[in-house]
C-alpha cells in the first residue's frame, strides 16, 4: 500500500506514461526520487521501468541506491502479470552493485515467481529463483565461487563470527530454503568448499586450505529448532584445534549426522552420527556439541569400531602428552571399544587392544603384543555403578608378549587390574619375567597418575635373575651371579622413585647391597639416579677371571657412597675398595695382573713388563701380597685417587708380602674421569718397586 | 622472674657470639659472565662479532668449566677454607649433556624466535607468544620444542647450582640466566617484561 505520496507529478505523453514521485514510504521502506515509466505496445503488453535514487529501511543490506528495474515485455492479463527479459541494476547495500536480467510472473493463485539470472553475491554470481505466495516464500539459488569472507560480512545480520575470528575461501553449490515472513522453515544446503582458511585470535582453532563438501537438510521442528540431517566430507587442507592437528589431504574425514540444531545454532545434538577418518579411526554414536563453547564435545556415547594406532597416536594422543615423558610415543596395531563423554570429559571407556605395539624413545619404554581389555571409569561413574554391577564388569586385563624398559626385556605377562579416574590397582599378584627370573609383584597401586601428586606403591620380590644375562643386555662385562631379594616398598612421588629398603645381589661369592636408591625423572630424557653401594667380601679370583684382567686371589670389600648418575653416566661418587680387614684367604697376584695394574694409565707399563720378564722375576707366575685397595672420589670430572697406605712416592695400590716382594704404588692423585673411562680399567699412573 | 629471663638472654647472646656463621653469597657478577659463555655456546656468537664459529664441543665444555671456575673463584674469596680443594678441571657431565641438547635445538628455536612465535620469559624459560604465526603443521612441533627447552633450562639451572655445591642458588642462577638470555637475544626477538607484557628487542 502506498501510505503517503508527496509531490506527485504525473506527465502524460502519447506513447509513454511516466510518474515521478519525490518521496514515498512503503511498508517501512523510505524511497527517494521514485519514478515509474510505462510504454504500452499492442494489446495488454508494454515496457515498464521503475527508478529510485535511494531506498532506506532494509536492515539486512543497508540503503540501496540508483535502483532501476526495467521490464522489456510486461504483460498484464486478468490476474496474470509477467515480465520477460527484465533487468535490475543498482547498488544494493551490502550486496554491492547489481546488474542482472530477471523475469517475473504473477500467477492466478496470487503467487509471484521471480527469477534472477545473475545476482552479484560476495564476489561471485548466483542465479536465484524465488517463489512468493502470501507470507510464504521459497528460494532456490545456485552459487558459484562465493567468497566466504565477503559472505560472512553480508551474513552479519543473521550470523556473526566470534570476535577476531577470520574466515576466507570459496564455496559453490546450491542453496534451497523456504519460510514464512522473516523465518526460515526449511533449508537444503549443498556446498562445495575450497581453500577455506580460518583462525581465531588465540590460534587454538585454525584451518588452512580446507576443502570439502557439506550437504545438510534443515527442517524447523515444533520447538523451533532445526531437525538436521546431512553429511560433511573434508578432502583437503589442514586443521588445528588445540592441540590436535589434522591433515585432511593425508587422511580424509567424512561424517554423516542426524540430529537437532538449536534455533540459535549454538548447540547440535547428534542423535546418531558416523565418522570415518580414513586410515585413522571409524567412530559412530551420539553426541552433543557445544558449537560456541570452549570444549566442543559436551556429551557423547561413542562406539570406536577401529582406531589404527599408527596414525591415531600422532594425531590424537601425542599432542596431549607433549608435557610428559611419553611425548614421542609411537604405535602399531588396532584398538576398538566404547567411550562415554559427560560434561565435556570422558566418563567411561572400554577399549580392546589387538596386537598393539607401543614405543617411546625418550621414555625408554616399549611394549609389543599388547592385548586385552581396558575398563576405565571416572571416579563419579564408578561410585554411581557401585553395587549395580559385579566386579567383573569393572575389571581390566591387559597382557603383552614382551616389554622393554631402559633396555631390560620383560617377558609375557597378564595383568588383571582395576582403574578409575587417575588410579590403578593390580588385583592379583603376577610374575613379570625378566631373563631367567623375574619380579613377583604383590602390590602395584598408582594414585593421581599424571599429576604432581602422583603416588605409586610397588611391593615385589626378585626371583633370581642371572647377572650374566642382565650384563649382556646392558653392555657390561659378563660375570656370573644372581640378583635376588625383595624390592621393598618402591614408591614414586613427585616424580622420584625411591625404595624403602635395599636391593641385594649375590655375585662373585660375595654380596652387593644397593642402599638409598632414588631415581628422578625415571621416564624423562635425563634420568638421575642416586644410590650408595656396599660391596662385601667378593672373591677376587672370580672377579679377575671374569674381566680377564690377570688372576688375583683374595677377597675384596668396599663401598660406593653418594653415587650420582645423570643420564646413565656417573657424575660423582666416593668409592673405596680394599682387602677386608682380617681376611685370611690366600693373597696372590699374577704377573699379568701386576702388569695390568701398573700399565694402566699408560706410561710405565712397558718398563714394568720388561722388569718382570727380565732377571729372576720371570720365574715367578705370581706374587704374594699383604693387601690391596684403591679409592676414587669423583667430582667435577676428576677422580681423586688413593690406595691402601701412603708412601713417600704416592700410595700403595698393592702392598706386597714375602719375597720377591712387589709393591704397586700409584703416584698420580688426580685423574680426569673421561680418560679413566676411555682406558677401561686404566686407573692410575703407577710404578713397580721390587724389593 | 625478670632476672631469670635477663640471664637467659645474656647466656643466649654469649652462645650466639661463640657460633661461627658462614654466609655464602651468590657470586652474581661471576655467574653473569659464566651464563654469557653458556648462552654464547648454545646460540652461537652474537651478531656483532661474527667470528668463525668455534669447534662446538670444546666450547661446550669450556662454558661449563668457566662458569664453575668463576663461581668457585668468588666462593674462595668469601669462604677460603670451605672450597680449598677446588681447582682444576671443573665441569659436569650433566651440564655438558644439557648444554649440547639445547645447542642441538637452538636452530629450530631460532626460526620461531625470529618470527615472534616464541619469546623469552622473565623466569629464564621460553613461551609461545603468537601461535597464529606458526603454520598449522608446525604448531605441535613448536609446543614440543618449548616444553623440551624449558625442561632442559630448568635442569641446567639446578645442575649448575648442584655442581657448585649450593643447590639453594638455583633461583639466583635462574634469575641471572633470565637476564642474560634477554641481553644476548638477537634484535627483533620478543621477551617478557616483569609486568608480563611482551616487548620486542
Amino acid at each position: 500500500m502506498i501510505a503517503c505520496l508527496a509531490a506527485a507529478n504525473p506527465v502524460l505523453a502519447a506513447s509513454k506514461i511516466s510518474l515521478q514521485v519525490g518521496r514515498a514510504e512503503f511498508e517501512g521502506l523510505r524511497i527517494e526520487d521514485l519514478g515509474f515509466t510505462w510504454t504500452p505496445s499492442e494489446g495488454s503488453a508494454g515496457k515498464a521501468g521503475v527508478r529510485a535514487a535511494r531506498i532506506r529501511g532494509i536492515a539486512a543490506t543497508g540503503p540501496l541506491s540508483a535502483v532501476s528495474i526495467d521490464c522489456a515485455e510486461l504483460l498484464v492479463s486478468g490476474d496474470l502479470l509477467s515480465c520477460k527479459a527484465g533487468r535490475i541494476s543498482g547498488a544494493l547495500g551490502s550486496l554491492g552493485g547489481q546488474n542482472t536480467g530477471f523475469s517475473a510472473r504473477r500467477q492466478a493463485d496470487g503467487s509471484l515467481r521471480l527469477h534472477l539470472d545473475s545476482v552479484a553475491l560476495a564476489g561471485a554470481r548466483a542465479s536465484v529463483d524465488l517463489l512468493l505466495h502470501g507470507s510464504n516464500w521459497a528460494l532456490d539459488s545456485s552459487l558459484s565461487e562465493i567468497d566466504i569472507a565477503a559472505m560472512a560480512t553480508i551474513a552479519v545480520p543473521w550470523f556473526r563470527l566470534p570476535e577476531e575470528f577470520t574466515a576466507a575461501g570459496r564455496a559453490s553449490g546450491r542453496l534451497k530454503a523456504g519460510g514464512r515472513n522473516d523465518d526460515v522453515t526449511t533449508a537444503n544446503v549443498d556446498l562445495e568448499i575450497a581453500g577455506l582458511d580460518f583462525a581465531d585470535a588465540a590460534g587454538s582453532l585454525a584451518g588452512e586450505a580446507v576443502a570439502g563438501k557439506l550437504n545438510v537438510k534443515l527442517v524447523v521442528d515444533a520447538a523451533g529448532d532445526f531437525a538436521t540431517d546431512g553429511s560433511l566430507a573434508l578432502t583437503g587442507g589442514q586443521a588445528y584445534s588445540d592441540p590436535v592437528f589434522l591433515d585432511f589431504g593425508a587422511h580424509r574425514m567424512s561424517v554423516d549426522f542426524a540430529g537437532t540444531l538449536s534455533s540459535d545454532a549454538t548447540r547440535f545434538g547428534a542423535r546418531e552420527f558416523s565418522l570415518v577418518h580414513d586410515g585413522v579411526a571409524v567412530v559412530s554414536g551420539s553426541a552433543t556439541l557445544d558449537l560456541a563453547g570452549e570444549s566442543m564435545l559436551r556429551q557423547a556415547k561413542l562406539t570406536i569400531s577401529d582406531l589404527d594406532l599408527a596414525s591415531a597416536l600422532p594425531a590424537y594422543v601425542q599432542p596431549y602428552l607433549i608435557r610428559t615423558s611419553l611425548k614421542d610415543i609411537e604405535g602399531l596395531g588396532h584398538v576398538h571399544g566404547e567411550v562415554d563423554v559427560a560434561d565435556g570429559l570422558p566418563g567411561r571407556a572400554q577399549l580392546t587392544f589387538n596386537q598393539v605395539t607401543l614405543d617411546s624413545q625418550t621414555g625408554s619404554l616399549s611394549v609389543s603384543g599388547l592385548g586385552g581389555t581396558l575398563n576405565w571409569f571416572d571416579d563419579a561413574s564408578r561410585s554411581e555403578l557401585a553395587g549395580e554391577v559385579d566386579d567383573n564388569s569393572v575389571r581390566s586385563s591387559l597382557s603383552w608378549e614382551s616389554a622393554n624398559l631402559w633396555g631390560i626385556e620383560f617377558g609375557a605377562v597378564e595383568l588383571p587390574f582395576t582403574t578409575t579416574g587417575r588410579h590403578f590397582r593390580l588385583l592379583e599378584p603376577v610374575l613379570l619375567p625378566i631373563f631367567d627370573g623375574g619380579i613377583a609383584i604383590e602390590t602395584l597401586q598408582i594414585r593421581h597418575a599424571g599429576t604432581d601428586q602422583m603416588y605409586l606403591r610397588f611391593d615385589a620380590e626378585l626371583r633370581p635373575i642371572s647377572v650374566a644375562l642382565l650384563n649382556r643386555t646392558l653392555g657390561w662385562p659378563a660375570f656370573s651371579g644372581t640378583i635376588s631379594g625383595r624390592i621393598p616398598g618402591l614408591q614414586l612421588s613427585q616424580g622420584v622413585v625411591t625404595l624403602d629398603g635395599n636391593i641385594e645381589a649375590a655375585v662373585f661369592d660375595g654380596r652387593i647391597v644397593v642402599r638409598d636408591l632414588s631415581l628422578s625423572d625415571p621416564l624423562g630424557r635425563f634420568p638421575r639416579l642416586h644410590a650408595s653401594i656396599d660391596v662385601e667380601n667378593l672373591d677376587l679370583e672370580l672377579v679377575t677371571s671374569t674381566f680377564s684382567f690377570g688372576m688375583i686371589t683374595g677377597r675384596l670389600s668396599g663401598r660406593v657412597e653418594n653415587l650420582e648418575i645423570f643420564n646413565w653416566m656417573p657424575v660423582s661418587f666416593d668409592a673405596r675398595f680394599q682387602t677386608p680387614a682380617g681376611d685370611r684367604s690366600k693373597h696372590r697376584i699374577s704377573q699379568r695382573a701386576v702388569k695390568n695394574l701398573s700399565s694402566i694409565g699408560g706410561g710405565s707399563g712397558g718398563g714394568v713388563a720388561a722388569a718382570l720378564q727380565g732377571g729372576f722375576l720371570k720365574f715367578f707366575d705370581s706374587f704374594r701380597y699383604e693387601r690391596l685397595g684403591l679409592s676414587c672420589l669423583l667430582a667435577n670430572d676428576v677422580c681423586t685417587m688413593n690406595g691402601v697406605e701412603n708412601t713417600a712416592a704416592g700410595y700403595y695400590i698393592v702392598k706386597g708380602a714375602g719375597l720377591p716382594r712387589i709393591n704397586v704404588i700409584g703416584s698420580q692423585s688426580r685423574v680426569a674421569w673421561t680418560r679413566l673411562v676411555r682406558q677401561l680399567s686404566a686407573m692410575l699412573e703407577s710404578e713397580i718397586v721390587v724389593e | 622472674m625478670i632476672r631469670w629471663i635477663t640471664t637467659g638472654i645474656v647466656v643466649g647472646c654469649l652462645a650466639l657470639a661463640a657460633c661461627v656463621t658462614i654466609n655464602v653469597y651468590f657470586p652474581a657478577a661471576a655467574a653473569e659472565k659464566a651464563a654469557d659463555r653458556i648462552i654464547e655456546d648454545i646460540w652461537g656468537p652474537g651478531k656483532a662479532a661474527e667470528p668463525a664459529p668455534n669447534e662446538q664441543s670444546s666450547l661446550g665444555i669450556r662454558g661449563g668449566e668457566l662458569m664453575l671456575t668463576a663461581l668457585r673463584g668468588t666462593l674462595d674469596f668469601v669462604v677460603p677454607a670451605a672450597q680449598a680443594q677446588a681447582d682444576i678441571d671443573v665441569s659436569s657431565p650433566a651440564i655438558r649433556t644439557l648444554t649440547s641438547s639445547m645447542k642441538a635445538r637452538a636452530a629450530d628455536l631460532e626460526q620461531f624466535f625470529a618470527s615472534g612465535a616464541i619469546g623469552l620469559t622473565s623466569d629464564g624459560l621460553v613461551d609461545l607468544r603468537d601461535v597464529n604465526s606458526v603454520p598449522l603443521a608446525d604448531r605441535n612441533r613448536a609446543r614440543k620444542l618449548v616444553a623440551d627447552e624449558n625442561a632442559d633450562r630448568s635442569a641446567l639451572y639446578a645442575e649448575i647450582a648442584n655442581a657448585n655445591g649450593h643447590p639453594e642458588w638455583e633461583s639466583d642462577i635462574r634469575g641471572t640466566f633470565a637476564q642474560r638470555w634477554i641481553a644476548n637475544a638477537r634484535a627483533g626477538w620478543y621477551y617478557k617484561k616483569g609486568s608480563g607484557d611482551w616487548a620486542r628487542k
